[in-house]
């Protein structure tokens, strides 16, 4: 899985930290981290809930090309 | 001092999936780990083995059926078996040789008499493939017909 770099944009975007995206999605910094780094894929409700967070669409923050998916 | 928040999940999704993977790696340690001690046990207690591990192997069966009945209940055969008759038949045949050979061991250890450890071999060996298969059969069965009704559950429309 690649890293997720939109998310991290978003959340500079928006001037939060990942501790704040965490505590505003309810997850742990841990989880953010995991997210961004690509370590983790998120069930659609946690990906639902960090679009909320960052006023973004699904589509901005977790569509993946083809070519991207195999990196 | 509050130890525990009453009901509610203190994990996230991907801590919760964590907890998971690892409670999953305990129980086949302490399932795998539980068998070699009761396999260990028979070797060193030899005709009084019976005597000492009912407890063992009540725990043991327990936990086989809890997996076999939660397993048939979600309609899962395994994550890379194939659920075929040729494969239950391989399995059984696998286990009565596996167990065919450790009681040959076990006999020959206790008795010292090869000629009797052979036989025994083709006993317990066989009588292990046949009651392997008739389990396995069974579950299948099972399995299968548990499958279809979770196939055929819900509107496909």
């Amino acid at each position: 899985m690649s890293k997720n770099l939109k998310l991290k944009a978003a959340r500079a975007e928006r001037d939060m930290t990942q501790k704040a995206l965490a505590d505003a999605a309810g997850v742990s910094r841990q989880t953010i981290n995991a997210i961004e780094q690509g370590e983790y894929n998120p069930t659609i409700k946690l990906c639902l809930t960090i679009c909320r967070v960052l006023g973004k669409t699904l589509d901005e923050l977790f569509w993946e090309d083809e070519e991207d998916e195999t990196l | 001092m509050k130890l525990f928040k009453k009901g509610k999940n203190q994990l996230d999704e991907m801590q919760e999936q964590n907890l998971r993977k690892l409670e999953s790696w305990g129980f086949w340690l302490t399932w795998g780990a539980l068998l070699l001690s009761i396999l260990i046990q028979m070797l060193v207690y030899k005709d009084e083995a019976a005597k000492y591990l009912k407890g063992e192997w009540i725990v043991f069966m327990a936990s086989c059926l809890f997996m076999l009945v939660g397993c048939v209940r979600l309609g899962i055969w395994s994550r890379r078996g194939i659920p075929s008759f040729t494969n239950i038949l391989l399995i059984s045949l696998l286990a009565g040789l596996v167990t065919g050979i450790f009681v040959a061991v076990y006999n020959y250890l206790s008795y010292g008499d090869m000629f009797t450890a052979l036989i025994t071999v083709l006993i317990t060996g066989i009588c292990t493939f046949a009651l392997c298969l008739l389990a396995l059969s069974l579950s299948l069965s099972a399995y299968k017909k548990r499958r279809q009704k979770l196939d055929s559950e819900g509107d496909e429309k």
